[in-house]
């Protein structure tokens, strides 16, 4: 018996293979895609999970209401607290601090790279699972001015040989030393929020002990985090319940009023940041759910357009169940034999689909920067789900058509008064319009994220940041500080480099956090993003100043002594006359007769996560590390050429590194625009599956209809009369589908905007665009299928009956 | 064998009830060669599809043997009609997917005999009806005369003690019809019951009685002296 199914299976398949293609190729398509989509979402959710402990750890948040009415949630908390919490609670099994310090250059003899490093506690191996290769595991970070680094790092420095024991070379301020290698760890998995390439134990300066064993209860600058690891069974609630003591006794009262220590779960770090504690960090879980409702739409879709084919093709199959009726098979196998067929379908597509996943898994990977591998846990989860999907959908998407179809009178269908299928097909109606609804809100949502991702990259950002590049030439070298008014004219004397300016830091990071002293607000905290620029920043950037003057070399006390505000800050303070004001930042440095001489314009001096906040501008010249070349559009490679070569007359020792500002910029932006792009991608894989099904189920109405279409061409009708007669249908339905899937897009589009300080309004327009794609898309699949019924002889088209 | 007590068949439309089959009393002994002849409309097919437990009729009561056929579920009448009728249309009615041997095993397969046994009676029935060259050959590589062949080769294939024919010369050319007549004649002196319908008077005379069907009632019911 199975071997007679099996055999009307096959060659039902080859018999029709234009049927059979559309279908397993729909349903591999959508196969394929939830599993890609699976695939990511499981390695998003797997980000901090390798270590045995992570149930266990959590990171101390800190948050500070500001007296703006804002709040500031951070991650850095007091490197004094760590040690702290370890000593006073005995549910803490330990804590280490961690501060990542970003990119370092370390030198060994004639080698120097830049690296990041991270200073830590002694007992960071013990808390984190970071696999050792060599080195003793209890040991390695505990000797003084130990390092431990990664393997690819070892490869870069000492290649094949043994890096124990030798030794890395690090010049900078904070972290300056000579240290000595005492283990390599295997190179940190990409799914891990703690990422580094060297690691030590040792505070080595004045400077980190600063900020790494002071609690600085008033700074606004901590680098620190704080990952406390909790005793099995432990609570954390309670724990949580007495950081306000805990804050009081070591910071006192007045911060507690304005602080607060949260615990957050280390495993949730990575996807929850944002949702949990609006830390706008890593990766967030409102984008996963955007995937997952994608790829459950493709698989909906590809369900669909299986049971519509199935039930449509059903006229041809029709005498098929009459027969087998007639000689003798009961309903319930028939119900077996067509789900049976169902489920072939079903394995054929997922054999399909587990090619397409493996052959195009590195691009995924590729574009999401992952390193997801078809090995293990993964591979089980591909062969998991593919199983699952095909028992969905062999189950789920059969079982319609084969009630159908087994259902059919053998009676009626023999005496052929039964046009089965095509037209009586009210189900296949409703589901055509559910799967091109789902298309256009695909298309709406889609395009209202392109528009709002391009709004974002075109939007006026207050100053130009066009033919910019940067070059963190000061910080390389601090002596170059003093004299950059002469290194800054030697730039300028190639005629392609128009305008050069020293900052602290550049756009996009816009400036430190810093409290500040405005005139009249001796009782209220006040903070600041502090831009310390030149007196060439404003020209440099096309800022516009709106009152008062720019900082001038010629007026000495500019130096430390003239404030410049930006119009947030203006209005936030309530400053009327906000001129000649008072204002003191950073006393021990620039004294306490600090004024504002001018006001700018608003500019967005941070990324467009963020909304413009009050920034003040002081000349800072110590602490110079940008220096920005406003250059001419033509010949950039020569004018790159002769940066380098200043460059190289000034510090030949260190290589010649710059960017262009537009491109830096544009990083704050690149996961999200990723993300965009991807949601294209699968999006439009959706919507390629819906209109093979409506191709397909196009295709067989026409067939259907082929007598109707011959009597009507010999009663006189025309081309464009049987093609508007066999479309009119879809289009309606297609119709419904986009009223229907307008107000849902529209509602889900505003949602997912509302995350965007900077937005475009939802308009009319999209769903034009989508209305207009879906009647194309809906027009040109049925109608190829249509004007080829009509274009065929009425005479064959008659005999063929 | 067959007794049809008041079986009555109309199609509903809205308010109108249409009948098909009005009142018919009816009974068919074990053996008997039964043609039944009407013009078309008549009801003929209707009458034959209630008699295989292919239709279910709106009223009345139906015994096949001792069975109350009109009170039993779908799954019993299945088994019913699989074990004791063997059904030949007008239109052959083969599986198109599948190939001469492969729609002869069919009502086997559903009928779960052994697969030795199978092959045995498969290749006794091309046997019979001279088309062991055929086996391998789908239905539409054949004339319409050889699918019918097959068609009542399908129909005997499980040994029924009934065999219903709709119109099963009505395809043919004269020569064919006159085959496929011979051999129900000799399956009914075999011991086969045979119900057809039929448009011609000189098929119909091949049986033992006809029954003329006008409008879905008995106009006439007479036995042939043959
Ligand atoms: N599904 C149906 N709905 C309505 N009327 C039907 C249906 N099937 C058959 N009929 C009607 O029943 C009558 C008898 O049909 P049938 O038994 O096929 O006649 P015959 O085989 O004698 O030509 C015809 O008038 C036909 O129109
Ligand atoms: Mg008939």
């Amino acid at each position: 018996m199975l071997k007679n199914y099996i055999t009307i299976a096959l060659r039902n398949l080859t018999r029709h293979l234009g049927y059979s293609f559309i279908n397993i190729i729909g349903l591999t398509v959508g196969m394929a895609c939830c599993v890609l989509i699976g695939l990511f979402i499981q390695d998003e959710f797997k980000v901090d999970g390798f270590h045995t402990k992570s149930d266990r750890i959590y990171r101390l948040l800190r948050e500070t209401r500001l007296d703006d009415g804002n709040t500031d949630m951070g991650y850095g908390t007091s490197g004094a607290a760590g040690p702290a919490l370890k000593r006073d609670y005995p549910e803490i099994e330990t804590v280490v601090r961690y501060m990542s310090w970003g990119g370092i250059w370390t030198k060994h003899e004639d080698k120097r790279f830049n690296q990041q490093f991270c200073l830590t506690d002694p007992d960071f191996l013990s808390v984190f699972d970071f696999e050792l290769i060599s080195g003793n595991r209890e040991t390695a970070l505990s000797q003084p001015l130990a390092v431990i680094i990664t393997q690819s790092t070892a490869q870069r420095f000492f290649g094949d040989q043994n890096p124990i024991g030798k030794t890395l070379s690090v010049d900078d301020r904070y972290m300056g030393g000579d240290y000595i290698i005492t283990g390599v760890l295997k190179d940190i998995p990409q799914q891990s929020t703690l990422q580094f390439d060297i690691l030590c134990a040792t505070v080595n300066t004045f400077w980190t002990r600063s900020v790494f064993e002071n609690w600085q209860p008033n700074s606004v600058w901590r680098p620190a985090n704080n990952y406390i690891l909790l005793r099995e069974g432990a609570n954390i609630k309670s724990l949580e319940q007495q950081m306000p003591k805990f804050m009081a006794q070591y910071m006192g009262e007045e911060i507690l009023e304005k602080n607060t220590y949260f615990l957050q779960p280390f495993k949730r770090i990575y996807l929850y940041s944002k949702a949990d504690y609006d830390i706008p960090f890593y990766s967030d879980i409102t984008q996963i759910y955007s995937f997952a409702t994608i790829g459950l739409f493709i698989l909906i879709i590809a369900c669909i357009n299986f049971t519509n084919l199935a039930t449509a093709r059903s006229a041809r199959r029709a005498r098929e169940v009459g027969l087998r009726k007639v000689v003798g098979a009961y309903r319930s196998q028939l119900i077996r034999q067509f789900l049976g067929e169902s489920f072939l379908l079903a394995i054929l597509a997922a054999l399909l689909a587990l090619i397409a996943v493996y052959f195009s898994l590195p691009n995924l990977n590729d574009f999401v920067e992952k390193q997801i591998e078809l090995s293990g846990s993964t591979l089980y989860f591909t062969l998991g789900s593919l199983l699952t999907l095909t028992l969905f959908v062999g189950g789920l998407a059969g079982i319609y058509p084969a009630l159908f179809l087994s259902n059919f009178n053998p009676a009626r269908v023999l005496k052929g008064t039964l046009a089965a299928g095509v037209r009586s097909g009210r189900l296949r109606e409703v589901l055509v319009v559910f799967q091109f609804a789902i298309s256009a809100f695909l298309i709406a949502s889609t395009y209202t994220v392109y528009q709002q991702l391009e709004y974002v990259r075109s939007k006026n950002l207050g100053f130009n940041k066009d033919q910019i590049i940067l070059t963190n030439i000061f910080s390389t070298d601090r002596l170059l500080n003093d004299r950059y008014l002469n290194i800054k004219n030697e730039f300028l004397q190639h005629p392609n480099i128009l305008k050069a300016s020293a900052s602290h830091s550049s756009m996009g990071y816009g400036g430190q956090l810093d409290r500040v002293f405005p005139e009249g607000k001796a009782n209220e905290e006040w903070k600041m993003r502090v831009l310390g620029v030149d007196e060439s920043f404003l020209d440099t950037y096309d800022i516009e100043l709106i009152a008062g003057r720019n900082f001038s070399l010629n007026i000495a006390t500019d130096s430390t002594q003239a404030f410049l505000l930006n119009e947030t800050a203006v209005k936030r303070l309530g400053w009327k006359e906000p001129l000649g004001k008072k204002f003191e930042w950073n006393p021990e440095v620039h004294g306490s007769n600090g004024r504002i001489v001018g006001i700018v314009k608003d500019f967005h001096n941070r990324s467009l996560h963020e909304e413009i906040q009050p920034v003040a501008m002081a000349m800072w010249q110590p602490k110079f590390n940008v220096l920005s070349l406003k250059v001419k559009g033509q010949n950039t490679e020569e004018t790159i050429a002769y940066i380098g070569q200043v460059w190289k007359r000034h510090i030949p020792e260190k290589a010649f590194e710059y960017r262009f500002l537009d491109e830096q910029l544009n990083d704050y932006y690149q996961s999200e625009q990723r993300m965009g792009a991807l949601i294209n991608i699968f999006s439009g894989l959706a919507i390629i599956v819906a209109s093979l099904g409506l191709f397909g189920l196009a295709s067989f109405t026409a067939e259907v209809r082929t007598k109707e279409i011959g009597i009507r061409k010999t009663l006189g009708a025309t081309v464009p009369n049987i093609v508007l007669l066999l479309s009119r249908e879809f289009i309606i339905l297609v119709m419904i589908a986009n009223l229907i899937a307008f107000p849902l897009a529209y509602w889900a589009m505003q949602e997912w905007l509302n995350s965007f300080i900077y937005r475009i309004e939802i308009g009319i327009l999209i769903f034009v665009v989508s209305g207009i794609i879906t009647f194309t898309i809906a027009l040109l699949t049925v109608s190829t299928q249509a004007i080829k019924a009509a274009l065929t002889n009425p005479i064959d088209a008659l005999r063929y009956e | 064998m067959i007794q049809l007590n008041n079986i009555e068949k109309y199609y509903e439309n809205g308010a109108i009830k249409t009948f098909v089959l009005r009142q018919l009393n009816l009974e068919i002994q074990e053996g008997e060669f039964v043609s039944i002849m009407g013009p078309s409309g008549a009801g003929k097919s209707t009458l034959l599809h209630i008699l295989g437990m292919l239709d279910t009729p709106s009223g009345g009561e139906y015994h096949f043997y001792d069975q109350p056929v009109h009170q039993l579920n779908e799954r019993q009448t299945t088994e019913l009609h699989r074990d004791h009728i063997g059904f030949v249309f007008q239109s052959y009615h083969l599986i198109d997917e599948l190939t001469v041997a492969e729609n002869l095993e069919t009502p086997l397969l559903y009928q779960k005999v052994k697969s030795n046994e199978r092959k045995g009676r498969i290749a006794e029935m091309l046997d019979r009806f001279n088309i062991v060259a055929k086996k391998g050959l789908f239905p539409n590589q054949l004339s319409g005369g050889q699918q019918q062949l097959i068609g009542i080769a399908r129909a005997l294939i499980t040994n029924p003690k009934l065999i219903l024919a709709d119109e099963p010369t009505g395809n043919l050319n004269s020569a064919e019809g006159e085959r496929i007549m011979t051999h129900f004649k000799h399956l009914n002196a075999e011991g086969v019951s045979i119900i057809q319908c039929t448009h011609s008077e000189k098929n119909a005379a091949y049986g033992s009685r006809i029954i003329n069907l006008v409008d879905g009632w008995v106009d006439a019911d007479e036995r042939t002296s043959s």
